[in-house]
């Protein structure tokens, strides 16, 4: 299971990385080291593009596939939905610390001075 | 049957308004945040209860003296073919209103469940897919984004999320800190303890004393993650990391409106960081003895016209 994870992962930042889609036998040129066998290239290709990550596209005889969205889109979105004003949080449990209002900001740099001096950092870098 | 009816309702009728009223402003809680959860806990769970039994005693009243006999009979009559069991009128009314509350607690907390573990399932594939192991605790999981955010996805293939906004913006002790808060979310399953209280915020949205509770439980939970995360360390950098995670959300970006609606009790955590309350073990023996009659009261007010 972590294997198919961490080989998915691979295959996406293949094809993240090239700068047009990709037929499953230059993902598998990419991946070389890992000496994987074609039809495991298809497997993760097809798990991928079933789960909406990967669109293919017929070219002559051959299946490219490319990403959907760019990394930074995906990493976007993830975002909108941890801090995003709208989300109601449902994936993630609250964040490590919300937001303050303006008048907290103030108190609370000052409690960051304390905490700094407490801990032995001094104020400097605050 | 009417003393069984009129104790329920009075029951319900104080948990859902004055206690949880005066339990979310109660001074004791963030000296036992535990305890207080727990009472939180036994105050939804037993509101819930005595509301639906009082709805469902009205209703089969005519057909017997306690609850229990009521019920069995009222069951009967539904067996034997009658479509109401028996129940006509008013009575048929408060019946169903009992039995729809019923149904659209439990229905919401289904829902709410299952599009929580949906939604976080996605979220954590392309966690998984477009974040990277980070290099001082493959464990945590870094996505590269200048936002500064640190959160857990819990369940049983956890995962804890650092943004690199956040790892530029602590240093290694804080960073573990803040780790160990997050991991005490996942150990202590908080998404599971919040997950009632939220669907019901849903479920009855025009009850005050329903909002007070999610808002409290919320915050509770970050009081326990944060007393958990400070076991063997310097409550001073935990302090240290909240302050600065806080100051960056407060940044000039942050739209005007949403703030104080989104005010986590940030400030509070810290000073309670700083300056720890003292522990107080007779508020902790009421709260847990209050949760443990809360959960009896429904039962001995069924039982109660049977001992009469």
């Amino acid at each position: 299971m972590l294997r198919l994870g961490e080989l998915e992962r691979a295959v996406m930042d293949v094809l993240w990385g090239a700068p047009e889609p990709l037929t499953a036998r230059q993902v598998a040129g990419f991946l070389a080291s890992r000496d994987l066998a074609l039809t495991t290239v298809l497997t993760v290709l097809s798990r991928l593009e079933h789960k909406g990550y990967l669109r293919r596209a017929r070219d002559g005889r051959a299946h490219h596939y490319g990403p959907t969205s760019s990394r930074e889109d995906h990493v976007a979105v993830l975002m909108h939905e941890v801090l995003g004003a709208a989300s109601d949080r449902n994936a993630a449990l609250a964040g490590f610390a919300g937001q303050v209002s303006r008048e907290d900001a103030e108190a609370l740099q000052s409690a960051l001075a304390e905490a700094l001096r407490r801990s032995g950092k001094g104020a400097a870098t605050a | 049957m009417i003393a069984t009816v009129v104790a329920l309702s009075v029951l319900a009728a104080v948990l859902v308004g004055p206690v949880p009223r005066r339990l979310a402003r109660a001074g004791w809680v963030r000296r036992e945040p535990r305890a207080a959860l727990l009472l939180w806990q036994a105050v939804g769970l037993t509101a819930g209860l005595a509301a639906i039994g009082a709805c469902v005693g009205v209703g089969v009243a005519p057909l017997g003296p306690t609850l229990p006999t009521a019920l069995a009979a009222w069951a009967g009559h539904g067996a034997a073919g009658h479509p109401t069991g028996g129940v006509d009128g008013g009575h048929l009314v408060v019946l169903a209103v009992g039995l729809v509350l019923l149904g659209r607690l439990l229905g919401v907390l289904l829902l709410a469940g299952w599009s929580t573990a949906r939604s976080r399932r996605r979220h954590r594939e392309l966690v998984d897919l477009v974040g990277r192991p980070w290099e001082r605790d493959a464990a945590a999981t870094v996505l590269d984004h200048p936002g500064v955010a640190a959160y857990c996805l819990p369940g049983s293939r956890s995962r804890v999320v650092l943004t690199a906004g956040v790892v530029a913006l602590l240093d290694d002790e804080e960073l573990d800190a803040v780790l160990a808060h997050e991991r005490a979310h996942v150990a202590e399953r908080h998404d599971l303890v919040v997950l009632p209280f939220s669907a019901w915020v849903t479920a009855l949205p025009w009850i005050p004393g329903v909002r007070a509770a999610r808002r409290s439980v919320a915050r509770l939970v970050e009081l326990v993650a944060d007393d958990r995360a400070c076991v063997g360390r310097d409550r001073a950098v935990l302090a240290a990391a909240l302050a600065r995670v806080g100051s960056a959300a407060a940044g000039p970006d942050a739209p005007a409106g949403a703030l104080a609606a989104r005010d986590s009790g940030v400030l509070d955590r810290v000073r309670r960081l700083l300056a720890p309350p003292a522990p107080a073990p007779r508020a902790r023996r009421v709260a847990v003895g209050g949760a443990v009659v809360l959960l009896l009261l429904p039962v001995v007010a069924v039982l109660l016209p049977t001992a009469l």
